[in-house]
């Protein structure tokens, strides 16, 4: 498959919902384990709204994360599409604001708050597990199915496979094997959250083979090596222009330690093949959310520098940019402190404050242009 | 009976002369450092247009951001109180009150006797205020006042995302930069204005009538934005920026009634 | 009774501290600030606040920084010393020291978009201010802000962090969570101070704590009074501090004791805290503006007192010693500012009918996401229930985010409207 087919038929979400007639369950934090929806028979979709947060100034306040607010605004403008299923985690005070006045606003035919701890003890982790006993039984009530183990192993089984193809992908990326940019990269990444996950495998599986057939790797030369390598690290990142600015100005994005980046799918634990481990599935699925790279909202800023440090490191990352969402109370508060470990090992960065949509990209281009030839001048 | 009515607004002083359940006459100045004074010179103004003399007055309402400081009157109100008494009496239909002024906007909602039900406020920057137009229309080098004909020469949608006034007025340099037209950059402007007093209006039960009051009631493009966004029977008063200092006035007679 | 012991106290606390800017010294002195017009019950809380400091500074027994919502019971039973950051930026917001450490934090990366408690908070970290804690025991339950605050804060000093990562529902599991990690912690402190907690000092902590628990009530009671008794605006001053920090400690019962007997006095007198009260209004949120500021005048001039605020609310049944983890986590969990805002509405509501409440104001602290959120909701319940309420913008610490003129015309309009 092209390039451009692929990435034009992964985009366009409206377009996916009308072609795939499955009852859908939104969710909103990376933190779901969609494969109890899979196995649940629904078809789990990240909600991805293009609506202005100001929509949502009726119920939460202009200081709230704009990512929150956009989905309550899209919601309650465009109700019909929304009102049926949805998963909200307990990530942060305004996830839990977004539960109440979604129930309030928007209402729906199902919608579920699965609380989610804080670290990865053993004890956080078997009340994780304990959790997610309850969200499939309130889903077995509400639907009247049963979710067996055998379909949650299944599920787990595909979307292994998403991870792993996802994974490939990105080590193709980041070698530059491959002829794609950063805003490309992440837009398959992004397709991979609001398509049906088996018809997604089979959809970048060809993708990849195709990538991978000679004529279209890139001779070795072709490659260019004085690029400034980029880590982008933040919260979530929807709108790329931001990452396209960057290599708009000769920066290489090589690793977006966000949800909608590498964090998606990269897992340092590796989820297990539940046939292989004999283990209860649910306990597995607790394990792998739990212990995968944790987001600034998980309280384990060690583990979390440690693999920032160790990914600068693999792929020499020159620079670093900060893109936190605004009024994310996690994030800013981990910033001053990733912020002097990167100055003390003298990798510059960069602080942005994430917007929802593109406001201001004027001022935002000076900055990252103004950033790379620091990291320019330098070297 | 003679009663006046004084608005002391954050940008100009208004004066109203009411008389037996009538406007007998108004006045508008700009505000200035000494508000006491300039509120004195402006009531003077309009007894002195009205053929009277400040001994007349019976009873003196003043509301608005420096209604406390004024001495020589009776009573002070707020001017959200003051806006939804004047509304009601101009158009008794009136059932929400949007003002816009120069440093605040308010929605209130009034019932029919024209008492405050409920009401929002912007917060504290200046997004979506007579203040925030000013700064554009500078920025553009158009009058305050052509604003609204301006904005009704536009052809084409432009959209203007920063409500912030520092950065939407780099952003509207940088359009003007761009070649856009000015018509369509002011016309971007008070869409973006609109959708915010609407998104704050939302929070209250907007009913019909709407009631547009203060200063920018006056630009007839905001007029426009506001109408096409709120989808709602809207009720434009002839002088939209003394509505607050009417209302004080008639809360004056009613102190009369009272005692 | 105590609305201007603002005044006082300012002078005396910035005199003191010019001079000794060692917090060691104002332990020491602190004991001698006493005013003449301050009630008894004041000067039990500051003897409290500086003792608390003092024992800290000499570090004869472990020192704890915690928060708000973390079971004191808990952490004096462990014999440790308590200090609470976010109580102190409160203290420090009212005697006008706050923005030289929202200024330290803002230049170090900690932007205005959080919360000014912790903004403060941070601020006296980076200048050293406060004695060193030895370890961090913090609940999770009070807002995401505080939550990492304690965890940064833990990298800062190179301490343990122990977080007591509150559950969001009620139910049989969270508690059950919510108790494993409070014995946890008592047994990892044990092994730290090489004492054994046993179930006398349990007892002797529960009791106080019940005991105390008994004169809040009470006073809750006496708050239903017409004219109002107490002002909510000290409430949420210095009582809210011992409401926190001092549960469990003998001087906490001795300060309920005599608050107790202080509002008592006035009720059996007849006395208001205003002359004449028309209206009464409930607060809502844990927190008012600290620093100098005209709201309670603008109040009082329009005849309206604070007669409850919902951070005064006894939500926890008495604690059991007989089982210590089950019945702290009960404590936790059954705080109403948790799980779905219905829980938080229904508390409100109830509220309003039992003190007779003619209006509710919301104080919506700037960078506050945690109580902000649901005030839409809950002011539309009461609305239908045709109870008025006020969404008031502010800030509680950060008196740069204050405007004296938009927030007087807001209350002022507010109360125009009740009339
Ligand atoms: N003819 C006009 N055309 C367009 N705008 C106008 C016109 N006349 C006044 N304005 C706008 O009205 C604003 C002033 O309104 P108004 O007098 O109601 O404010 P104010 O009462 O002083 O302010 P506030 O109520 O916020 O304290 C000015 O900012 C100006 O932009
Ligand atoms: S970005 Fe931060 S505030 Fe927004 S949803 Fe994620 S954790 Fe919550
Ligand atoms: S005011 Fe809100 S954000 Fe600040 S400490 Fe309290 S709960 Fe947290
Ligand atoms: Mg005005």
């Amino acid at each position: 498959m092209i390039k451009k087919e692929f990435l034009d038929y992964i985009q366009h979400k409206e377009r996916i919902f009308e072609s795939i007639k499955k009852p859908r369950m939104g969710w909103v934090c990376t933190y779901t384990p969609v494969e109890i929806i899979i196995a649940a028979g629904f078809y789990p979709y990240r909600i991805i709204p293009v609506e202005d947060p100001s929509l949502a100034n009726s119920y939460l306040d202009s200081n709230f994360c704009p990512y929150v607010r956009s989905c309550l605004g899209e919601a309650l403008e465009k109700r019909p599409e929304y009102a049926d299923n949805l998963i909200i985690v307990n990530s942060c005070d305004a996830m839990r604001r977004l539960y109440d006045a979604w129930r309030h606003y928007v209402q729906g035919a199902f919608i579920y708050l699965l609380d989610l701890p804080r670290d990865d003890s053993a004890k956080a982790i078997k009340y994780y597990q304990a959790n997610l006993q309850l969200l499939i039984d309130r889903l077995e009530e509400k639907f009247k199915i049963k979710i067996s183990e055998d379909l949650l192993s299944q599920a787990i089984l595909v979307c292994n496979k998403t991870r792993k193809l996802l994974t490939e992908l990105s080590d193709l990326y980041v070698k530059e094997k491959i002829s794609l940019s950063a805003v490309e990269f992440l837009q398959i990444v992004k397709g991979s959250m609001i398509f049906p996950q088996e018809e997604y495998n089979i959809l970048l599986e060809k993708f990849l083979k195709d990538l991978k057939k000679e004529e279209n790797i890139l001779p070795e030369t072709s490659q260019i090596k004085n690029k400034s390598k980029i880590l982008i690290t933040g919260t979530v990142m929807d709108d790329l222009s931001m990452a396209k600015v960057v290599e708009d100005y000769g920066g290489r994005v090589v690793f977006v330690d966000m949800c909608t980046g590498n964090r998606y799918f990269s897992d340092q634990s590796k989820i297990s093949e539940i046939k292989q481990t004999n283990s209860d599935p649910l306990r597995v699925l607790a394990e792998y959310y739990l212990r995968k790279i944790p987001c600034p909202r998980m309280m384990n800023l060690e583990k979390r520098w440690e693999y920032l440090l160790k990914i600068i490191k693999d792929y020499q990352v020159k620079g670093v940019i900060f893109y936190n969402l605004k009024f994310c109370d996690t994030s800013m508060f981990e910033l001053p402190l990733i912020r002097e470990k990167l100055q003390k090992n003298k990798i510059p960065s960069l602080c942005l404050e994430g917007e929802f949509a593109s406001n201001n990209l004027g001022r935002v281009k000076t900055r990252i242009q103004a950033f790379l030839e620091v990291l320019e001048f330098a070297r | 009976m003679i009663v006046a009515g004084l608005d002391i607004g954050s940008l100009t002083i208004k004066a109203v002369i009411f008389e037996e359940n009538k406007i007998k006459g108004f006045t508008i100045v700009p505000t200035g450092a000494d508000a006491n004074k300039l509120t004195k010179d402006c009531l003077e103004l309009t007894l002195k247009r009205t053929g009277n003399d400040f001994k007349d007055l019976q009873a003196i309402v003043a509301t608005g951001y420096g209604r406390i400081s004024v001495p020589f009157t009776d009573k002070s109100i707020t001017e959200i109180t003051c806006h939804a008494i004047g509304a009601n009496w101009l158009n008794p239909d009136t059932r929400t009150v949007i003002d816009i002024g120069g440093q605040d906007s308010k929605v209130i909602s009034v019932d029919q006797d024209g008492r405050v039900v409920d009401f929002v406020m912007n917060d504290k920057c200046a997004a979506g205020t007579g203040r925030f137009l000013e700064v554009m229309a500078n920025a553009l080098g158009v009058k305050t006042e052509e604003l609204g004909n301006e904005s009704l020469k536009s052809k084409k949608k432009i959209t203007i995302s920063s409500m912030c006034t520092v950065f939407a007025e780099s952003e509207v340099i940088s359009l003007i930069a761009e070649g856009c037209a000015k018509e369509d950059i002011i016309r971007g402007l008070h869409e973006a204005i609109s959708n915010r007093i609407c998104s704050m209006a939302c929070r209250l039960r907007l009913e019909n009538t709407i009631a547009l009051t203060g200063g920018v009631a006056k630009n007839i493009g905001m007029v426009h934005a506001l109408k096409k966004r709120l989808k709602a029977k809207v009720y434009v008063p002839e002088e939209p920026q003394i509505v607050g200092a009417l209302g004080a006035a008639i809360a004056a007679s009613r102190i009369l009634y009272s005692e | 009774m105590l609305d201007n012991y603002n005044d006082n106290f300012k002078s005396a606390l910035i005199k003191k501290i010019a001079k000794n800017s060692n917090t060691y010294q104002l332990g020491n002195i602190g004991s001698k600030i006493y005013f003449r017009k301050s009630s008894k019950s004041f000067k039990l809380w500051l003897d409290f606040l500086f003792y608390q400091l003092k024992e800290a500074c000499k570090k004869r027994k472990l020192v704890v920084w915690t928060n708000i919502y973390t079971p004191s019971e808990l952490l004096y039973a462990l014999g440790l010393i308590p200090i609470y950051p976010e109580l102190i930026s409160g203290v420090l917001a009212s005697v006008g020291l706050a923005s030289y450490f929202i200024e330290t934090a803002e230049s170090k990366f900690y932007t205005t978009d959080l919360c000014s408690f912790y903004r403060v908070a941070t601020g006296l970290v980076l200048k050293g201010w406060f004695p060193e804690p030895d370890l961090i025991i913090s609940s999770s339950q009070l807002c995401d802000g505080s939550t990492k605050f304690f965890h940064s804060i833990s990298k800062y000093y190179n301490c343990e962090h122990y977080l007591i990562d509150t559950p969001y529902y009620n139910d049989l599991n969270s508690q059950k969570y919510l108790a494993a990690q409070l014995k946890e912690i008592a047994h990892k402190i044990d092994e730290i101070s090489g004492q054994q907690l046993n179930n006398e000092r349990i007892n002797h902590t529960f009791n106080l704590s019940n005991q105390a628990r008994e004169y809040i009530i009470k006073l809750s009671k006496f708050r239903e009074n017409i004219p109002s008794p107490l002002s909510g605006w000290d409430a949420m001053a210095y009582i809210l501090y011992m409401f926190f920090s001092s549960l469990g400690t003998e001087r906490g019962l001795e300060f309920y004791r005599t608050l107790y007997q202080e509002v008592r006095e006035r009720v059996d007198k007849g006395i208001g805290v205003i002359k004449e009260e028309k209206h009464r209004i409930l607060w809502l949120h844990q927190i008012r503006p600290y620093y100098q500021n005209e709201i309670i005048q603008n109040l009082k001039e329009n005849k309206a007192v604070i007669s409850f605020e919902e951070v005064s609310y006894v939500y926890w049944s008495a604690l059991d010693p007989q089982r210590p983890w089950a019945s702290l986590a009960q404590k936790m969990t059954s705080n109403f500012g948790i799980g779905p805002i219905e829980r938080r509405v229904k508390t409100v509501y109830d509220l309003v009918k039992r003190y007779n409440i003619d209006g509710v104001i919301h104080f919506s602290q700037r960078g506050c996401r945690q109580s902000c959120g649901g005030a839409y909701i809950i002011k539309d319940f009461l609305q239908k229930k045709g109870v008025p309420m006020l969404i008031l913008d502010g800030d509680g610490a950060d008196s740069r985010n204050y405007s004296k003129a938009q927030t007087r015309t807001r209350i002022e309009a507010f109360l125009e409207m009740l009339s």
